[in-house]
């Protein structure tokens, strides 16, 4: 093995002068033999014949040695020839060491690819498979050398195509892989590094029966629990409507009955109207909602509720309307402009607004209450959440408006923003995409 | 032979006519593998919406076959393709022509399915003939799966599973039937049920027939062999040549 040195050895000017040795070795030669013969031009196209065949002779062996890409190092020769041997074989040296490095650290990176749990395929531009991880040959019965093939060639399914058809990959796809296999699989694609994709297929199956057994639960037991509690609540405003036959002991309990007895109606409908909104798979159908107007009435209930306890300012800029399902917008509205008038204490001010930003329609409710501390924000919309438990409950709500608002603006591709500062204040903002934006129709 | 090779040309409009045609293939297979999958959940289930879900995309099917023939056109008319690249030619229209056939074959299913949603009275369902229709047509829905991924990866191995797989399935068909002209016989079921019953177990039947010329396509494109003529002894070396491959 050679010993390292650097490469612009040309600087190291020895071989140089070993070079001009020879040369001049080569020229006393000739000038010897001209001495010698009196042929003078003879003798000095000899030695420059030698000199040409000695550099013809290096220069076909280095190529030799370059194409053949030898990598142990052979002896370097004398002179100039010498530097360039020795700098070709540290180079090869070098990259010897460098591809080294390199496979070892690609290695680590496919073996690291190897054990994620997900299924990892790396696409080019065109969708074709560059490489698979195990868990895609294990989930997906994909093949190691399957590279170059489109993936929908190999991943027929309907929901694979179209995905890759829509170029939309913001959201994730859900599909199984075949009619007979319960496997339910969630697929990703990410863009990553320059035109490349990362497809990431995980089987959601546990979690996906879990909500659904979680649906389908909350779903029967409310209204398992509907007639048992009708039946409950007649019977009691029977009882109240003959109050006077009875004793009068009774007419307190009987009342706080009733109005439990209602709460529990309340929660058990919020809870359903939840699950008919997890359950639509479907697409909203929407129709023209009047939010102008809308507004306007929910203004004058909201009086009402309040007592003539807080200030409104409905400030309705947007004579606009949306396109959605005017129930469940209604439903938004009213849960955020009643929870708003529940935790604003008495003398607060509350505003409405309903206006257009360039890329949303906006509704804002801004409230002077009690304010919710940085913790609970975003816990806000999970179901039963409550920030005070003990106050909640005195107040009279369900513990689910928000869990239904949420789940209703997201059916919408709408946005919740809240924004609080305890004993300040907090704001509610829904931004719904300008696409729902609708002017009322003409009759 | 590597699927690799048909993008090789000089002329990069023929590599790419030769991708559509390919990617254009397993389109058209994919839709008969999602009626053949339909198929199967519906007679499973009863399901009769998803019975007329298949007859529908028997159309897009049809569509389809057309679309490859027109390609085909393209590639001969333009570039008088030669050797792999003609056989790939040749095997596309006999692949496009099975896939057609067996989009027709799965109609047949879906209205049995779609007979028995009117006539609640009869348990056709209940028959040992339409349970082994269930598993035949699990069976086809299979291998047109697995003859697709061999086509895709050009593999013979997968081709010659398909061919062997065609007939087992030839014998569970005998069976059914033998058990459904039982049936027949002991005259106290529905004749109509029976009957539409047959001609689903046929359309089965054919559609695994189908699923195996394809296979045979595949080697004829990737080896150049013609297996049609070849006697029960030369397939069964040839295949066992194939798996070992």
């Amino acid at each position: 093995m050679l010993s390292i040195k650097p490469v612009s050895s040309l600087e190291d000017s020895s071989r140089i002068v070993e070079e001009l040795i020879g040369v001049g070795a080569l020229l006393s030669a000739a000038m010897l033999l001209g001495g010698l013969t009196g042929f003078w031009g003879l003798a000095f196209l000899m030695a420059f014949g030698i000199y040409l065949a000695r550099n013809l002779f290096y220069f076909l062996h280095f190529l030799n040695l370059v194409r053949s890409r030898a990598l142990e190092p052979s002896k370097a020769p004398f002179g100039v020839w010498g530097d360039i041997y020795e700098a070709y074989f540290e180079k090869v040296f070098q990259d010897k060491r460098r591809i080294k490095r390199l496979r070892s650290e690609t290695d680590q990176v496919y073996d690291a690819m190897n054990l994620l749990p997900d299924a990892h395929i790396s696409l080019n531009e065109k969708f074709q498979i560059e490489w698979v991880n195990h868990s895609a040959e294990n989930m997906l019965g994909l093949r190691r050398n399957d590279a170059g093939h489109k993936i929908t060639n190999l991943l027929r399914q309907n929901e694979m195509v179209q995905y890759l058809e829509r170029q939309d990959f913001g959201h994730a796809i859900e599909f199984y892989l075949s009619a007979e296999s319960t496997r339910r699989l969630s697929a990703k694609i990410v863009p990553y590094f320059d035109k490349h994709y990362l497809l990431i297929i995980r089987d959601i199956t546990d979690a996906h029966n879990l909500a659904q057994v979680r649906r389908d639960f909350v779903a029967n037991a409310s209204h398992e629990l509907r007639t048992p509690l009708t039946v409950l609540n007649g019977y009691l405003e029977l009882m109240l409507d003959s109050a006077d036959s009875l004793p009068v002991i009774w007419a307190n309990p009987l009342t706080q009955m009733h109005q439990q007895s209602l709460r529990m109606q309340n929660i058990i409908n919020d809870l359903l109207t939840l699950s008919n909104i997890e359950a639509e798979d479907v697409e909203l159908e929407a129709d023209y909602v009047p939010v102008h107007s809308m507004l306007q009435k929910l203004e004058a209930e909201a009086q009402q509720l309040s007592g003539g306890k807080h200030q409104f300012h409905f400030n309705l800029e947007s004579k606009e309307g949306l396109l959605g399902k005017t129930e469940a917008l209604r439903s938004v509205f009213t849960n955020l402009v009643s929870n708003a008038i529940r935790y604003t204490p008495d003398g607060g001010e509350i505003w409405v607004r309903w206006y257009q930003t360039p890329q949303s329609m906006v509704f804002e409710v801004k409230d002077t209450g009690i304010g919710i501390a940085r913790e609970h924000i975003p816990r806000l919309t999970e179901r039963f959440y409550r920030v005070d438990t003990a106050r909640s409950r005195s107040s009279g709500g369900t513990g689910l408006g928000l869990a239904i608002v949420k789940h209703i603006i997201e059916r919408h591709h709408a946005k919740l923003a809240v924004y609080s500062r305890l004993q300040v204040g907090s704001t509610f903002r829904v931004e719904f995409p300008i696409s729902l934006k609708h002017s009322e129709p003409d009759v | 032979m590597n699927r690799k090779e048909f993008g090789t040309h000089v002329s990069a409009s023929y590599n790419q006519y030769l991708e559509d045609l390919f990617n254009q293939i397993l389109e058209m297979g994919s839709l008969v593998e999602r009626q053949l999958q339909a198929s199967v959940v519906s007679l499973q289930n009863a399901d009769y919406d998803l019975a007329r879900e298949v007859i529908q995309l028997d159309k897009l099917v049809n569509r389809e076959e057309m679309e490859i023939d027109r390609l085909c056109v393209r590639v001969l008319a333009r570039h008088q393709p030669t050797a792999s690249d003609l056989r790939l030619i040749v095997s596309s229209i006999r692949i496009a022509v099975d896939l057609e056939r067996m989009g027709d074959e799965v109609v047949k299913i879906a209205r049995l399915v779609l007979s028995l949603e009117a006539r609640v009275d009869i348990d056709c369902q209940n028959l040992q003939g339409y349970k082994q229709l269930v598993e035949i047509t699990s069976r086809a829905c299979d291998m047109v799966k697995n003859v697709l991924d061999a086509f895709t990866r050009m593999d013979l191995s997968g081709a010659a599973a398909v061919i062997e797989e065609e007939n087992r399935v030839d014998e569970l068909f005998a069976l059914a039937i033998s058990g459904v002209t039982k049936n027949f016989k002991e005259d106290k079921h529905d004749v109509e049920c029976l009957l539409q019953l047959v001609y689903a177990l046929r359309a089965a039947e054919r559609i695994t027939d189908h699923a195996s010329n394809i296979a045979e396509s595949v080697v004829y494109l990737v080896n150049g062999q013609d297996m049609r003529n070849m006697d029960a002894t030369a397939l069964g070396k040839y295949l066992a040549l194939m798996k070992e491959e």
